[in-house]
């Protein structure tokens, strides 16, 4: 193979010395370059080709012998390339396994066609593969900074089912916790990486949008339907289709969906035949299915389908100590992103960061770490971190009773911490600066409520 | 004139420099003096040109070369270069404000595309659509074709385009009210421009940004964001983009209260973008001008204002998006 390596590679197959000295020029207006041989044998090892030319200028009929030899395993597209004008010469070319003719010189600008599209196909494939590279980079597990025991065990729920490209996940959290963080490194860490990553909202479209938009539509289905239009189970197909908030789904688009799951095809609006799909499907909510079950707002087969492999993405208010380390990632990567030296995290900004409840969990804490690092300019301020006003409303609940006894105020020191670190106890003293034999006393006294 | 194939080729060689060094003026100098006759039985010569003058803002001459293209084309079978084709008469009709009828050639395109399996065109053809619908202010249609254009974008393992297209999906999010997911967009937006697209992408992609962080209430964090993007712009002399930014720093302190601020800000944005030739945000910006002159009673003026952004907003085939002032403005009385 000559050239750059990175740059697809034309095979010719000079029969004729025709337009010889010209392969190289046009193949590389299109981005190629060539690789010339007098046989098939002379060209090398054919797949490694995007497309093989048949110089057969003034010998057309040469062509036919070596048509069965190139085209023999499959391999790349074969054009012929020759002087001959008459339509039934293309037509017998064809039939015996040419995909295209150009007669030059007239069809200069068909041949050209031929090779940015042959070019095109290689160059396609390397992109796509340099796209997934780089997001299984961005998502790679071992990035997810968390070291919480509820995190850890979501994570190492997570990454159980990668190499299963077809199980289904429901990933449930409080919104912001990460869900489709955690359903992009599935996917991009997984045997579908190179496939798309279709991620739908269903709470943003109205229910008649986000069924066409799901499922297609043929030509007609409705007023506006003026062509036909595959739905977004087809376009995902090889890939994965991530369904954000499939709580509000509505009850007549969840017996779709459970159609769906269960058979693996999708139907068109309109259509009267199925299409095979094979996508992974990833759920997430923030709402308590079960209970919506028991209400009769999400079916129960539906529910069941979903969470083959339910995944339970912790609150950052209840994983401890994670919310530091999250700040130090993001301060690190927004200062890197802007550019900007990367301050310190002092002990008020700590103190700061663990007593503020994070109602908006990761991605509040996320854009609040980028908003300090904006603004401070190398220095992270608390007044930067939080919006006015809102500190003192979304500061951590008031567990700590006042007016109290001491003894009550330490009681409820001692829940409230627990409750932060997930019932981790040693995390607990250890935050709270005490022994672990201490906060048992705390937690096990009247006013602690665990006696 | 008929063109050896020694010719023809030199001529596509020297063409194809000139189009991979985005130089139009020069493809234009190249090709204008070819004969009507030799650019459209070489349609990809005739496809460069009407690229060019699309570039060069000749929109009516570029239009009138690739209909004359339309039939040489097909009868060639040149079928790559038919559907981009369709593409770049679209974009020429959406530039001349014939909206619908941009529409409906790229469904065409998508239909032929499809079709054609060639999901290169089916990318170009939902991005584009999703961009008229972003015109005419129709923010769910857009939002759904630009989701199925994030598809094709990453089918295609084009970054640049996947960056663009989550920037314009989080134009429609940030529309339809949907912040966190169109903060979500931005994000990867600047991920995939710092990746693979251009500096004046990534400052356009922050300041649009800045506009839905003001709406979520951080004006402080809103102002920065755009004061940043600013910079870059003064830095790539990009004058569409540095009349835009004054624009958002102009709605920042409008909604702050600080009108005579916003008044400059807006003045300077209009005469940015008028000199930019930027018809649509220029629309814009008077749009924001009337609304500042109704909040502080100045209702003549606002009139006025608004009548001129009707205007524009006409001429580029958005009635929509005139009537969305009208609203505003009604809100506001």
């Amino acid at each position: 193979v000559t050239g750059a390596s990175t740059a697809p590679v034309l095979a010719v197959l000079q029969l004729s010395d025709s337009f010889a000295d010209q392969w190289a020029r046009l193949a590389a207006t299109a981005g190629a370059t060539v690789r010339c041989g007098g046989s098939v044998a002379e060209l090398g090892r054919l797949p490694e080709a995007c497309g093989v030319l048949v110089a057969a200028g003034g010998v057309e009929v040469d062509a036919f012998g070596v048509l069965p030899e190139l085209r023999g395993n499959g391999g790349p597209q074969v054009a012929v390339v020759g002087a001959e004008t008459e339509y039934r010469l293309p037509v017998s070319l064809m039939r015996a396994g040419a995909s295209n003719y150009f007669a030059l010189p007239g069809d200069l600008s068909g041949l050209r066609s031929w090779m940015v599209e042959c070019a095109e196909r290689v160059l396609r494939g390397a992109r796509v593969q340099a796209l997934a590279r780089a997001q299984r980079e961005q998502y790679d597990f071992s990035l997810l900074v968390g070291e919480s025991p509820a995190f850890r065990a979501a994570l190492d729920r997570a990454a159980k089912v990668i190499p299963r490209g077809s199980a289904t996940v429901l990933i449930t959290g409080e919104t912001g916790t990460g869900k489709e963080l955690i359903a992009q490194a599935i996917h991009y860490n997984g045997p579908r990486a190179e496939g798309p990553f279709v991620e739908v909202n269903c709470a943003a479209l109205p229910a008649s949008l986000l069924e066409a938009e799901l499922f297609g539509y043929e030509k007609g289905a409705f007023t506006d339907a003026r062509t036909a239009k595959p739905g977004l189970f087809e376009a995902a197909d090889g890939g994965t289709l991530f369904l954000d908030e499939i709580g509000d789904l509505s009850l007549e688009l969840q017996a779709k969906m459970l159609r769906v799951l269960e058979s693996r095809r999708v139907r068109r609006l309109g259509s009267v035949r199925d299409v095979e799909v094979d996508v992974r499907i990833i759920a997430a909510t923030h709402v308590d299915l079960p209970a919506r079950v028991k209400r009769g707002e999400f079916r129960k087969d539906l529910f069941y389908r979903l969470s083959v492999v339910p995944v339970e993405l912790p609150p950052l208010r209840a994983r401890g100590e994670d919310v530091l380390m999250l700040a130090r990632h993001f301060v690190d990567r927004f200062s890197r992103e802007y550019e900007i030296q990367v301050p310190a995290l002092t002990p008020e900004i700590h103190r700061a960061i663990l007593t503020h409840a994070w109602p908006g969990n990761v991605r509040e804490l996320k854009n609040s770490v980028e908003r300090a690092v904006l603004l401070g300019e190398g220095v992270l301020r608390e007044d930067d971190l939080f919006l006015e006003g809102l500190e003192a409303a979304q500061a951590l609940p008031g567990p700590i009773p006042f007016p109290a006894t001491l003894d009550e105020i330490m009681a409820a020191a001692a829940r409230a911490m627990t409750e932060r670190c997930g019932g981790n106890k040693s995390q607990a003293a250890k935050m709270l600066g005490i022994g672990r034999r201490h906060l048992y006393t705390l937690l096990s006294s009247p006013a602690g409520g665990e006696g | 004139v008929v063109l050896t194939v020694e010719e023809r080729n030199a001529l596509l060689e020297r063409a194809w420099e000139l189009r991979t060094a985005l130089d139009y003026r020069g493809l234009d100098e190249l090709l204008t003096p070819i004969p009507l006759a030799t650019l459209l039985s070489e349609p990809e010569l005739g496809y460069w040109l009407a690229s060019a003058w699309e570039h060069l803002g000749r929109w009516s001459n570029s239009l009138a070369l690739l209909r004359a293209m339309a039939e040489p084309c097909r009868r060639r079978g040149n079928d790559r270069i038919f559907r981009d084709r369709m593409n770049l008469e679209a974009i020429v009709l959406i530039r001349l404000g014939a909206l619908s009828e941009a529409e409906s050639l790229l469904l065409d395109l998508n239909q032929a595309a499809r079709e054609a399996v060639d999901e290169n065109s089916s990318m170009l053809a939902a991005a584009n659509v999703g961009i008229i619908y972003n015109i005419q202010g129709r923010w769910e249609d857009a939002f759904a074709s630009y989701q199925f254009a994030i598809v094709l974008c990453q089918r295609m393992g084009n970054r640049r385009f996947l960056g663009l297209t989550h920037h314009n999906l989080g134009i429609a999010c940030r529309q339809l009210t949907l912040l966190h997911e169109a903060h979500d967009h931005f994000r990867k937006a600047r991920d995939h421009l710092r990746a693979e697209g251009s500096a004046d992408q990534i400052a356009f992609s922050g300041m649009e940004r800045a506009i839905l962080l003001n709406l979520m209430g951080d004006v402080q964090l809103a102002e920065a964001t755009v004061r940043r993007a600013l910079q870059e712009f003064i830095a790539l002399g990009h004058l569409p983009g540095e009349g835009d930014c004054r624009r958002v720093l102009g709605i920042i302190s409008s909604g702050q209260g600080r009108h005579e601020e916003a008044r400059c800000y807006f003045q300077e944005a209009l005469e940015m973008v008028r000199a930019a030739g930027e018809p649509l945000t220029e629309a814009e910006v008077l749009e924001e001008m009337a609304v500042l002159d109704q909040q502080v009673g100045n209702g003549a003026v606002a009139s006025a204002l608004a009548e001129a952004a009707y205007a524009i907003y006409l001429r580029l085939g958005s009635p929509p998006r005139a009537e969305q002032l009208r609203v505003r403005l009604a809100a506001l009385t």
